[in-house]
């Protein structure tokens, strides 16, 4: 029971003319939520911090006031940002209970602009996997067919915007947490420059690596919410500033005639799935037809993508998670007698399957990459959306699902 | 294969301060193995003559001035999560046995 929405700007348009009033998109999308509550893609709603900023947002417009580019539009941030208003758990049970004391950039830039978050979705806890499996509360069904996963880690994102319980939602990306969820489910996701948007506020998985996106219905819709979010925030010492570049795409910068897009060879080769070589030959078809130059690029270097993976990302995580120690927030166990105890049974009962192999690990190696084209295309991953469990063993899984994306 | 032992992922767990069940030491000890025999390839990839990538942003030194700003966020909020407090202090365990 999906429920389509207007493009983002139209909503938005709408609400501030007086033809839609912001509470009913949020009731729309609250019942849009309770209508698919069969495939778990949310954890929790924010509905009365939601409709009070709506009536808010309606009130504003009635007396006459000036608000923003997505007044009154619905979104759902993924559980790992920072919001008011419910208890922010990246769908960890260490975490369960815990009150963001303040929010995301990424949230407060949209909240200035009109948005409103009405829920926050599911995720593999603290982000760590590939399926949205790894949720310490529950599993997400894919919006398709709910006998496969929607991907991961931002699976819950993906599924809700699939389904239209909002017009656009926010995941996370590190290792392909935004793409190949959006991948597997079937929407718009975009995983930008690493920088372009504040990671403050946002629950850490590997520092060096982690982004911020947009998961949405159109690449325009798509490019309209990173536009909002990107920017320098001084939160954020890792920040680039946009300078005055627009990043929304309208219909007169979608033509791609003479845009050199370099197919890469390493990913149309080994491993590939028929189905998903297929999909990628249909798109460079109509991209030759549109009036772009596609050429073969090789990077050599891709082989060894998932083992520096492997050695970068854990390291990273092991002193991101190190934090929930049961002293300052999140889970505590109340009857260790000594701190070492506490630090020990806090995690040892409040840290789930994904989290605790993740504790430990080494140290960098990055090959350099030579190109000649402005754009690549390649595969989000190598194979269709998986089964839920039983599973292959957890590296060759992320062999499967994870390693274009990196 | 399974270049780490069981002692090795109990050593692991006590300098990180991690409780692990029996079965999370035995599961753990393949999984982290196999990741190791993994990984191993990157052994045999010639980086001589690179320079090592660090970061892609290309900011350096990135300050600010070391000043208190308000940034609206009240005491009582950052407390709000703390699973035992004495006043305006984080209260933890005893240290010692």
């Amino acid at each position: 029971m999906s429920i389509s929405w207007q493009p983002i700007a139209e909503i938005a348009e709408d609400v501030k003319s007086g033809k839609i009033k912001s509470v009913d998109l949020v009731n729309q999308s609250l019942k849009a939520i309770e209508d698919n509550k069969q495939f778990q893609a949310i954890i929790v709603t924010l509905k009365e911090n939601a409709l009070k900023r709506a009536s808010e947002i309606d009130a504003r417009i009635a007396r006459g006031e000036k608000v923003g580019r997505l007044s009154g539009v619905p979104f759902i941030a993924k559980d790992n940002f920072l919001v008011f208003g419910a208890d922010t758990t990246a769908a960890s049970n260490i975490l369960k209970g815990f009150q963001a004391p303040y929010q995301a950039t990424a949230i407060n830039k949209l909240e200035t602009e009109g948005a409103i978050c009405v829920a926050k979705a599911n995720l593999d806890a603290f982000a760590h996997g590939a399926s949205t499996e790894n949720s310490d509360f529950f599993t997400t069904k894919n919006p398709h067919d709910d006998t496969r996963v929607p991907g991961g880690s931002s699976g819950g994102s993906a599924t809700s915007v699939v389904l239209g319980l909002a017009p656009f939602a926010l995941g996370t990306d590190t290792g392909g947490s935004i793409r190949q969820p959006a991948s597997f489910s079937g929407c718009v996701g975009y995983k930008p420059t690493y920088g372009a948007v504040s990671r403050s506020g946002v629950i850490a998985m590997a520092s060096s690596t982690d982004v911020i996106g947009p998961m949405a219905s159109s690449v325009k819709d798509a490019s309209l919410v990173f536009d909002v979010m990107a920017g320098k925030d001084e939160l954020d010492g890792t920040s680039i500033d946009r300078s005055s570049k627009s990043f929304e795409i309208s219909d007169n910068n979608l033509n791609v005639e003479g845009l050199k897009i370099g197919i890469v060879k390493e990913y149309m080769s080994d491993g590939l799935s028929d189905e998903v070589r297929q999909v990628i030959e249909n798109s460079i078809e109509k991209l030759k037809k549109a009036g772009a130059e596609i050429s073969e690029v090789s990077l050599p270097s891709v082989r060894n993508a998932l083992a520096v993976y492997y050695i970068l990302c854990p390291a990273e995580v092991s002193s991101n998670l190190s934090r929930y120690d049961g002293q300052r927030y999140g889970y505590s166990d109340k009857n260790a007698k000594t701190l070492n105890d506490s630090y020990k049974n806090s995690r040892g009962q409040g840290f789930g399957k994904e989290a605790k192999p993740t504790i430990n690990r080494l140290k960098p190696l990055e090959p350099r990459l030579s190109m000649n084209s402005t754009t690549h295309l390649m595969n989000t991953t190598s194979c269709w959306a998986q089964l839920h469990r039983p599973q292959p063993s957890k590296l060759v899984k992320t062999l499967k699902t994870h390693y274009r994306c990196i | 294969m399974s270049k780490l032992k069981k002692e090795d992922v109990l050593n692991l767990a006590e300098l990180v301060r991690l409780d692990l069940t029996d079965d999370e030491v035995n599961e753990f000890t393949e999984e982290l193995s196999a990741i190791l025999d993994y990984v191993e390839q990157l052994g045999d990839v010639d980086v001589s003559g690179l320079e090592p990538t660090n970061q892609v942003t290309g900011l350096t030194n990135v300050t600010r001035k070391d000043e208190i700003k308000d940034y609206g966020y009240s005491l009582e909020d950052l407390q709000s999560n703390l699973p035992d407090s004495k006043g305006n202090l984080i209260k933890v365990k005893r240290m010692l046995n």
